[in-house]
């Protein structure tokens, strides 16, 4: 079981500075909008925390255009809404350089690109998306027997506990996702894998421990699954994280939410 | 019942055969692993097919007049889901101006028969996901499922062999996503070699 609370508060409590703008060419009128502050969470998603940006640049699109879905851009990049906010940010890393404070991200609403990013319609959809991360991994470390026989109000504590950034309401259920079934390991780490300057995922199945039963590190699973790399930098959660770190240790404890653990190699 | 990746690009194989054989287009498609350079294979097929458009709400009668067939242009993936260890259904269906139709278009065409059942979890059933390989955005019938369905028709270690397993669940689920799936392809078991 994930017991060293103080991570799983530090991490929880990870926020980012973001200032949005409207795209110019979207701008309606003559007036130009003020750009829009706002401290984001990590370990939430965008459509969940954007409802007051959408609500303030509105006014200033085209009232034609209003009813279509909002979605974000950073550096001609549209913003996957399914992945964690901390995990986009990271992806923009580069050469140990992470992006400026405020994060620069561009609103838009017109020509939504139906070739790279999901729909988000409505909330369901994030839920959806969501819950369907958690069975997966749960899938993943205990072949599905925790999170099945789970209750439906247990699933919708998980939801309204990230929904609401209540790490109490999360962890009180979540902790259940976390306890190791099979001696101290889970069957399979939950992991995505994502290169720095690229958007794309890859999910492979990795194991906690080696075939003589030693626990394996980050760095051997670096060197397992990226063998050209020379030397890697592995961050999570913006933080560089040291080679010898056992991988179930970090899936215990360095998960996003959705109970994966994302790895940028940088 | 699960699936290993070897036993799924056998029955894959097995699969394409058979397609081959009555023209169903089906391919065998490479993805490289931008990791670590290896290769997976998934089945894809694409075709234009004609649609009728349906209300998933309405309890519209099955005769429709002819405004509200529309042809649409197909894409399915079968790819294999190494989590779940069972195979996994993506698709894209577009229109004939190159839009993609939406998540409710895709819930619309299910027949009148299950709409009820998927009205009320349509969530769990098929959403938008990004496809496991080229991490676009696909449709994806929910595989959570998939395992327990092969299951509980009657795949066990016993009869694992008789029978292509690919061919069982996608008669489970091909009405879904408009996949017409011939007929003789039920026909196909009894030449299909153990492993």
């Amino acid at each position: 079981m994930a017991n060293d609370t103080e991570i799983l508060h530090y991490l929880w409590n990870g926020k980012l500075a973001v200032c949005f703008q409207l795209d110019e060419q979207e701008i309606h009128g003559i007036q130009n909008p003020e750009p829009f502050y706002l401290m984001v969470p990590r370990m939430s998603y965008f459509p969940l925390v954007c409802d007051k940006v959408k609500k303030h640049f509105l006014k200033h699109v085209d009232p034609e255009k209003q009813e279509l879905e909002m979605w974000l851009e950073y550096k001609d990049i549209p913003l996957k809404w399914n992945y964690p906010i901390g995990v986009i940010y990271d992806l923009f890393t580069i050469d140990n350089k992470q992006v400026d404070l405020p994060w620069k991200i561009t609103i838009h609403f017109d020509n939504f690109p139906e070739d790279k990013l999901i729909r988000c319609s409505c909330r369901d959809a994030v839920e959806s998306n969501f819950m369907s991360s958690m069975k997966e991994a749960d899938m993943l470390k205990h072949r599905s027997q925790v999170f099945a026989t789970m209750q439906r109000h247990q699933h919708s504590q998980l939801w309204t506990g990230l929904l609401n950034d209540k790490f109490d309401q999360f962890w009180s259920e979540n902790k259940k996702l976390m306890e190791p079934t099979e001696g101290n390991y889970f069957k399979h780490i939950p992991i995505h894998f994502y290169q720095s300057g690229s958007t794309s995922m890859t999910q492979t199945l990795v194991k906690p421990i080696s075939d003589d039963g030693n626990q394996i590190t980050l760095g051997e699973l670096i060197k397992l699954h990226y063998p050209s790399m020379d030397n890697p930098k592995v961050f999570t959660h913006g933080i560089c994280i040291p080679k010898e770190t056992p991988v179930q240790w970090m899936s215990e404890h360095m998960s996003y939410l959705d109970n994966f653990l994302h790895i940028i190699v940088v | 019942m699960s699936l290993t990746y070897k036993e799924f690009i056998d029955y894959a194989l097995d699969f394409k055969n058979h397609s081959d054989s009555i023209d169903d287009d089906w391919n065998i498609c490479e993805h490289k692993n931008p990791m670590n350079g290896s290769t997976v294979i998934y089945l894809a097929k694409k075709k234009m097919q004609t649609f009728k458009k349906t209300s998933l709400n309405s309890n519209q009668s099955e005769f429709q007049g002819e405004k509200n067939i529309y042809p649409v242009m197909c894409e399915y993936h079968i790819l294999y889901n190494s989590s779940y260890s069972c195979p996994d259904m993506f698709f894209n269906m577009w229109y004939t101006d190159g839009k993609l139709l939406s998540l409710e278009d895709i819930w619309s065409m299910v027949h009148s028969i299950f709409k009820q059942n998927i009205e009320h979890d349509k969530w769990n059933f098929i959403t938008q996901k990004e496809h496991l390989l080229n991490n676009k955005p696909f449709f994806r019938i929910h595989p959570c499922q998939n395992t327990h369905v092969l299951k509980t028709l009657g795949f066990s270690s016993e009869n694992i062999y008789k029978y292509n397993p690919l061919i069982t669940w996608l008669s489970t689920i091909n009405s879904f996503i408009g996949l017409e799936l011939p007929e003789s392809y039920g026909c196909i078991n009894s030449n299909f070699l153990p492993i």
